[in-house]
């Protein structure tokens, strides 16, 4: 049965499911990782007995990174989205269990053999300005995002989108070409917030410096001093109003200052991206007025092996790369036992992860990787060059591997620099090993990473099998024959060793005593929504 | 029209040659260096296909062949608009300007600090030659030269903000020299932000400075006028300050004004470490984030301080010494 002929109910209950199971399938990593961590405070969350909730206070949070724009569709940067998420409103958000709950939107439908989305929005939503919150809005909005001339970087959230049409002032369709599985996904994100016609047009280009929106926060300023100060909006309808009076975030690039201004008490907060050294994560634990809570990310570190050139084209090579590498010493040694092992492409927390890669992965052991080398011919004291960004958690794991593989008669040079310099390097295939990084929300990464058209694929292997397969699993809507197809190509992928995984890093943040309610999601960030001050 | 007017037309035609040379290069270097603008954005954004990255460079204007986009930039900048910040979406003379205060600033207090330790200290050293005093100096100057920037800024932030809690780790609250009129509180809520990075700024500064008077304190006071005005029965204090230290202090001067000239490109490592918003750490941003524009910005107001210090300097040659205005 096609999906155009699915009742929309159930078409709707997939959709939310797909999105409700990768945030699920994190819970239970989650859980794991709670209890191997016996020093983490209370269940995910600082709540502590006996507090009832207050208003009021600032809430001052330390990042290492700072946005680029606060406009939607003028950034691709993890910080400006999380911070947009604050501002900006979408139809609907997700909530930290992952489901899907109304926001701008009281309530939508299906119509059209389930290609048009129809969203009820709220009566008497407002901007931060004042101006209405309705379905012209979105279809400004929507508009905007796939003008060429916006060349929004994040356009292709919204899928093969066809139009957006505004039935009345509260109701508006989203159609697309095709039925859209993975729809919540972007709809859900900051880079999807509705925007207001009349600001985005009257401040041009100034708009990303000086954002409105219709979201739990107004912006105040952004100063390069003082860095982006957000106010609480009393007339926010789409959830429950915010408790803090105001969010506060501050950008300490040093890892040593900003865990100390968290000490000293200039600041409430340290979350979002690698803002938490790991170095610091085992000191900041004992100490009794900061609270840590930690997560599996999605994200993944593994060696990528060029098989366009000598001697990684050969599987003994890699497969022998695979026993030599052992992922605990990467992860004691480099990143102070702050990571999980990987086994296969994607990280486990990721919807889609098939768990046979756990008994298919290498085992380590020097004295196989050895045997396989001989037996490929490969001369002891061969030399292979390795690229990685330049991230020291990166570098230093670079640097392990390195060590194990001279253990097996493998001479490893290092070159690491700046992440946008990897990406075009690694490009020219001018490397045999990549430590390869990624971060993101959907098992599609398979497509940019593995296929052969793939603009991230850096092992440089045509594989028609392999390309057949991924590229129906980007068209298969059956859940479970997706989820088939998944499994084939995570287990083909590590059958074939195509790279190495090394690690699946964790989120961290830290929070003074005063801080209550705040609940670490999969994504790294804080919901400041229900996040109140302890007087 | 007098020669001197002459050398220093030569001198002003020279530093517009250079500051253009120098933003040239850096034009032209940082898009030598692998991964443009979109390759950075699209590095941790893996949904974009490549025709949405050639579609962002368009945009952009990343399409421009260097020599046009070049000349055009320059027909800009002349009109005081250094273009828009491709990452930051903003125009970067803004960008710049909210920042070259903050740096200026700290420059200047870091040059007060130093001045107004090396300058005693290289006299004691010098008066106290081979003694205990200046062996010690001599201690604190190879101290001070070797002392990495971050590492003394970081041991400065353990102490006095986390163990004894009496200065702010870092950032910035507001100018303390626009404070003053407001009386001595408001100057040091303004000014406790300024005391750490700007003594990490000003150790290194200090060791030379006060090298550079003792050295200059040794030789003026072998001189036969320092001889003659002890001779005359003068306080041997009045012989040092007035006398000695008023002819030492010229060349420690000089050096004061170019390391002023070198702070004002932004002390990138202090101003990371102090989490202090100054042109040091928006051009590393720049060039991390390959945003042309910026860089060729920071780079060209950069280039032209320095060389206006220099300038000014050059000046000040000419009133001061009369040779120079017949060349």
């Amino acid at each position: 049965m096609s999906l155009e002929d699915l009742p929309p109910k159930r078409f709707l209950a997939l959709a939310d499911d797909y999105l409700r199971r990768y945030a699920l399938s994190r819970r239970a990593a989650l859980r794991g990782a709670l209890a191997t961590a016996a020093t983490v405070s209370a269940l995910g969350s600082t709540a502590s007995r006996g507090d009832t909730p207050r208003k009021g206070g600032t809430l001052r949070v330390g990042r290492v990174e700072e946005p680029d724009s606060l406009d939607p569709h003028k950034t691709s940067l993890a910080v400006a989205s999380a911070t947009m998420g604050y501002i900006y409103e979408s139809p609907a958000r997700r909530d930290d269990d992952g489901k899907l709950v109304p926001a701008l939107a009281e309530g939508w439908e299906l119509r059209d053999g389930n290609k048009t989305l129809v969203f009820h929005l709220r009566q008497g939503a407002t901007f931060h300005d004042g101006s209405p919150c309705d379905a012209n809005a979105c279809v400004f909005t929507v508009k905007r995002m796939l003008d060429p001339a916006t060349a929004a970087p994040t356009a292709y959230l919204l899928g093969a989108f066809d139009t957006i049409e505004a039935i009345d002032d509260h109701t508006v369709a989203y159609k697309f070409k095709q039925p859209f599985v993975p729809v919540w996904v972007g709809l859900t994100s900051s880079y999807c917030g509705i925007l207001p016609p009349g600001p985005v047009q009257k401040l041009g280009a100034q708009f990303g410096r000086n954002p409105v929106g219709s979201g739990p926060f107004k912006f105040v300023s952004w100063a390069p001093d003082s860095g982006i100060k957000l106010a609480r909006f009393d007339q926010y309808k789409a959830g429950p109003v915010p408790l803090v009076d105001a969010l506060q975030f501050a950008q300490y690039p040093e890892d040593s200052t900003r865990v100390a201004a968290l000490q000293s008490g200039e600041i409430n907060a340290i979350w979002s991206g690698q803002s938490v050294p790991l170095d610091r994560v085992r000191s900041l634990k004992r100490e009794s007025d900061i609270q840590v809570q930690q997560r599996p990310s999605l994200s993944i570190r593994a060696l990528d092996f060029n098989e366009s050139r000598k001697p990684l084209d050969d599987i003994r090579v890699r497969r022998a790369i695979c026993h030599a590498v052992d992922p605990q010493r990467v992860i004691a040694l480099a990143l102070d036992g702050n990571a999980n092992p990987a086994h296969g492409p994607l990280p486990s927390a990721m919807p889609g992860y098939d768990k046979k890669v756990d008994q298919l992965a290498y085992k380590y052991d020097p004295d196989q990787a050895r045997a396989l080398l001989k037996d490929a011919g490969v001369q002891p004291g061969t030399t292979l060059h390795l690229i990685c960004n330049d991230s020291p958690s990166i570098r230093q794991s670079a640097e392990i591997v390195q060590a194990q593989l001279k253990d097996v008669g493998l001479t490893v040079t290092i070159q690491s620099m700046p992440i946008g310099q990897v990406v075009a390097l690694t490009k020219k295939a001018e490397h045999d090993i990549y430590l390869y990084t990624y971060t993101y929300f959907d098992p599609d990464i398979l497509y940019p990473a593995f296929d052969s058209k793939g603009s991230l694929n850096r092992d440089f292997v045509a594989d028609p099998d392999m390309d057949r397969m991924i590229e129906a699993s980007r068209v298969e809507f059956d859940d479970a024959k997706r989820q088939a197809l998944y499994d084939t190509i995570q287990q083909k992928l590590v059958e074939e060793a195509r790279w190495a995984p090394l690690f699946e890093p964790l989120n961290f943040a830290a929070f003074d005593s005063s801080v209550q309610g705040a609940v670490l999601r999969v994504d790294g960030e804080i919901d400041a929504r229900k996040v109140w001050l302890k007087a | 029209m007098p020669s001197g007017s002459g050398f220093l037309a030569r001198r002003l035609l020279h530093s517009l040659l250079v500051i253009l040379g120098i933003t040239f290069v850096a034009a032209a270097m940082i898009r030598l260096v692998p991964g443009d603008p979109v390759d950075i954005m699209a590095a941790g954004n893996p949904g974009m296909t490549e025709a949405d990255k050639d579609n962002l460079r368009a945009q952009l204007g990343l399409t421009t062949p260097l020599p046009q986009a070049f000349v055009g930039y320059v027909a800009n900048a002349v009109h005081g608009d250094l273009g828009m910040s491709l990452r930051q979406r903003a125009p970067v003379t803004g960008l710049i300007l909210e920042r070259l205060p903050q740096t200026a600033e700290l420059s200047l207090w870091a040059l007060v600090i130093s001045i107004a330790i090396a300058i005693p200290l290289g006299t004691i050293t010098a008066l106290r030659r081979n003694g205990v005093v200046d062996y010690a100096g001599t201690t604190f100057a190879v101290l001070g030269i070797s002392t990495p920037g971050f590492l003394l800024g970081i041991l400065l932030i353990l102490l006095f903000s986390v163990e004894l809690r009496l200065l702010p780790s870092s950032g910035f609250r507001g100018s303390a020299l626009m404070a003053i009129p407001f009386g001595p509180a408001a100057f040091w809520a303004k000014f406790r932000y300024f005391i750490l990075p700007a003594t990490s700024l000003a150790f290194a500064l200090t060791a030379i400075n006060a090298r550079l008077t003792r050295s200059a304190m040794l030789e003026v006071l072998s001189q036969e006028f320092v001889l003659v005005a002890r001779a005359k029965g003068l306080k041997p204090w009045t012989v040092v300050v007035r006398h000695a230290l008023r002819n030492a202090i010229i060349p420690v001067i000089t050096v004061a004004g170019l390391q002023f000239g070198g702070l004002l490109s932004g002390a990138i490592v202090t101003e990371t470490v102090f989490a202090w918003p100054g042109v040091g750490r928006l051009a590393v941003q720049a060039i991390q984030w390959r945003d042309y524009p910026l860089v060729q910005g920071t780079v060209l107001v950069s280039a032209t301080l320095f060389v206006a210090l220099n300038f000014f300097v050059d000046v000040l040659y000419v009133a001061v010494d009369p040779r120079l205005r017949d060349a």
